[in-house]
């Protein structure tokens, strides 16, 4: 290695010669988030989603009759139990009905947006050049359902999983961004060659 | 400083210092001590009234020490590293023969650490952080000083040269224009510690406490029975106070004794484009952070440190993949003003983050925080009244008090800002918390709205970065939204390495 005696004054300056552009921004002129027409994913996800919360309330119910039945404390109460257990049950069936509907993604040229949450609401937006992984995946009973999810890794740490797409919709989605993030390619073509 | 890459020949193969078979044997004997402390401890004090199987257990473990000592002592023989091209290149096992290649481009960090029996045989530990998988990471328990810091200017130097052409520029900068940013004294590490969090160190004297009160009981040794002699009148308030005063002591003292261990000799100096931290008293740790790998900057005082104007700064960095810890942040306690303004300026050197326009967060914050955090102290304070506990309702009128009032100081210190390039936080509550961190750093945005903000139109902003997530509470919804489309366009339109 070549010793290097010419010491620079300022190590920045390093930074300082790029050529730098700083166009002003019309924020008007930007691309708004709050207009954006979002996709909605299948109707198969619901129905899976309704049969395992019945599953749930089916395993719930019984175990609160066994209760009752075979223990005097709990017999005494169980008005109480069973109400507590009725609104706990409805109340998740409302978020999971209700909540369905607010369910969507979309696709930008540079970034894809999902959103979720009937009473708490939440919008994620994560560009593409920023995703580090991308997984599709495919449950046992999503297979029986014809569904798919896809889960997008960024270094950020909280990863975004869109259930309840078809497996042809996800394997586009990840088709999309890869052609659309380099990085993924070199990344794809690595993996290929291993 | 001397370009020290030519001393040494890293194509052929190289071994480790011999230094490291005494630390595999330290190592052992140290889990075996601390595998057989417990059961010793037992055994001393009930004598034979313990069964047999705990020496079968000592056996086994004594048995395994050694198998894996002999183990560490001929994978010494059987490791070496070389370079060849532009990788790093390490063999290491022999029964399953592992060969690790590291690209310099994937290398993010060369950290050194040394114990103090590193220091008196001049070896480091040396650690190379690799972007992306966990199987990619190294250490060497122990290499020579001037061997290892050969292979650190050799391989960031490398990583450098790659980054600077993925940035197109031309200069060529160098690791061996090292500038002292500036150095933290003796007395300025007692002041630290002096003047630091003592809850934490309450918290720690709170554990070894019940920790040993535990054991105690578990050996033979019945604490509640002496407590049970106690005269009944050392209940008093005699005794709070002197608990409270030994409390505070050794907090102090453990604070102090910890800062001084950790931060000893702090040296914070600027290499090519970088921060490298050398600190530690009988364990000296050295970390580098490359800027573009720096995701946020923070310096925070509080109420205590506020009293003499030092903060803490921290610089943090990229988490590794699968390695959640965030070990590898930069922390200096006890830094003046003028040193957070000099590392402000090293970091982003063409912002000028005081001229950043600072914003409030919607009122309603403070409303509603005050509403849920007077809610558990209102109702215990109703139920103790009822109850005609009048010692209890004076404590829950102190917390109805108290917990409203932190929420006021603490909206009152919240704050937003950014620039083109910038994005700029204020909080804390008794002291004051800043935190900076680049726009195009920005890994997610995203928002959230409850069913109160919904109908008040207003939205929680979360920005996450490659080492955590930064939240600004209560902003009008239409605001939010306008700097998700700003901080996207930059995000997306700006090609900077952004780990």
């Amino acid at each position: 290695m070549e010793a290097n005696n010419e010491l620079p004054k300022e190590v920045n300056e390093a930074q300082e010669e790029l050529p730098f552009f700083n166009p002003q921004i019309e924020v008007n002129t930007l691309p708004k988030i709050e207009q954006i027409s979002y996709e909605k994913i299948q109707k198969n996800s619901f129905y899976v989603d309704l049969i395992v919360l019945v599953i749930i309330s089916l395993i719930v119910i019984i175990g609160a009759i066994f209760l009752v039945l075979f223990n005097d404390t709990v017999r005494q109460y169980y008005i109480y139990l069973f109400s507590a257990i009725l609104l706990v049950l409805s109340f998740m069936y409302l978020v999971d009905i209700k909540g369905f509907k607010h369910i969507g993604f979309a696709l930008r040229s540079h970034d894809i947006i999902y959103k979720h949450g009937w009473l708490w609401r939440s919008i994620v937006a994560i560009p593409f050049n920023r995703i580090q992984h991308i997984e599709v995946h495919q449950g046992p009973i999503d297979r029986l359902f014809d569904l798919s999810s896809i889960t997008l890794y960024t270094a950020g740490g909280s990863d975004v999983e869109i259930e309840g797409l078809s497996p042809e919709q996800a394997e586009s989605i990840k088709a999309y961004i890869m052609s659309k993030n380099q990085d993924l390619q070199k990344e794809h073509i690595d993996d290929e060659s291993e | 400083m001397m370009n020290l890459s030519n001393t040494f020949d890293f194509s052929i193969p190289n071994r480790q210092s011999k230094v490291a078979i005494l630390l595999a044997i330290l190592k052992t004997t140290r889990i075996v001590f601390r595998q057989l402390v417990f059961p010793l401890i037992v055994f001393v004090f009930l004598g034979r009234k313990s069964n047999n199987y705990g020496q079968y257990f000592v056996y086994f473990i004594v048995f395994f020490s050694i198998i894996n000592l002999v183990y560490s002592i001929v994978n010494y023989f059987k490791s070496y590293f070389y370079i060849r091209g532009k990788e790093l290149i390490v063999h290491t096992g022999f029964i399953a023969k592992k060969q690790i290649s590291i690209p310099f481009e994937r290398i993010q960090n060369i950290n050194f650490e040394q114990n103090l029996i590193h220091q008196i045989f001049s070896v480091k530990k040396v650690k190379i952080d690799t972007a992306g998988s966990a199987d990619k990471e190294f250490e060497f328990a122990a290499i020579e000083n001037k061997r290892a810091d050969a292979l650190r200017d050799l391989l960031i130097n490398e990583n450098h040269k790659s980054t600077i052409k993925y940035e197109q520029s031309e200069q060529k900068a160098s690791t061996h224009s090292e500038q002292k940013i500036f150095s933290l004294s003796f007395i300025d590490l007692l002041k630290a510690g002096l003047f630091e969090n003592h809850l934490k160190s309450g918290g720690l004297i709170f554990v070894a406490g019940w920790y040993l009160y535990t054991n105690a009981q578990e050996v033979g040794v019945d604490a509640e029975d002496y407590i049970d002699k106690l005269p009944p009148f050392v209940y008093g308030l005699y005794l709070i106070a002197s608990l409270v005063l030994v409390f505070v002591v050794v907090s102090v003292i453990i604070s102090m004794v910890k800062t001084i261990l950790r931060h000893y000799n702090l040296k914070l100096t600027r290499i090519a484009s970088g921060f490298k931290i050398e600190q530690g008293l009988f364990n000296t740790v050295t970390v580098s952070a490359l800027d573009h790998k720096i995701q946020s900057m923070s310096w925070s005082d509080s109420l205590l440190k506020k009293l003499i104007g030092i903060y803490d700064i921290k610089l943090t960095q990229a988490k590794a993949e699968h390695n959640k810890d965030t070990k590898e942040s930069i922390v200096i306690p006890g830094a003046s003003k003028s040193h957070v303004s000099r590392v402000v300026s090293y970091l982003f050197p063409k912002e000028n983050i005081e001229e950043i326009n600072m914003k409030k967060i919607h009122v309603s914050y403070r409303n509603r925080q005050m509403f849920f955090m007077g809610i558990l102290p209102a109702v215990l304070l109703i139920v103790c009244m009822f109850l005609k506990d009048w010692q209890a309702s004076l404590i829950a009128l102190l917390f109805l008090i108290a917990l409203p009032y932190y929420v006021v100081l603490k909206y009152k210190k919240i704050a937003f800002g950014y620039n083109d390039e910038l994005i700029k936080l204020k909080g804390g509550a008794f002291g004051e918390k800043n935190t900076i961190t680049s726009i195009y750093k920005l890994q997610a945005i995203s928002k959230t709205q409850s069913p109160f903000q919904r109908k008040r139109s207003l939205a929680t902003l979360v920005l996450q970065n490659a080492s955590g997530n930064l939240k600004i509470p209560y902003i009008p919804e239409q605001e939010a939204d306008t700097i998700i489309d700003i901080f996207l366009k930059k995000v997306e339109t700006d090609n900077r390495n952004w780990i």
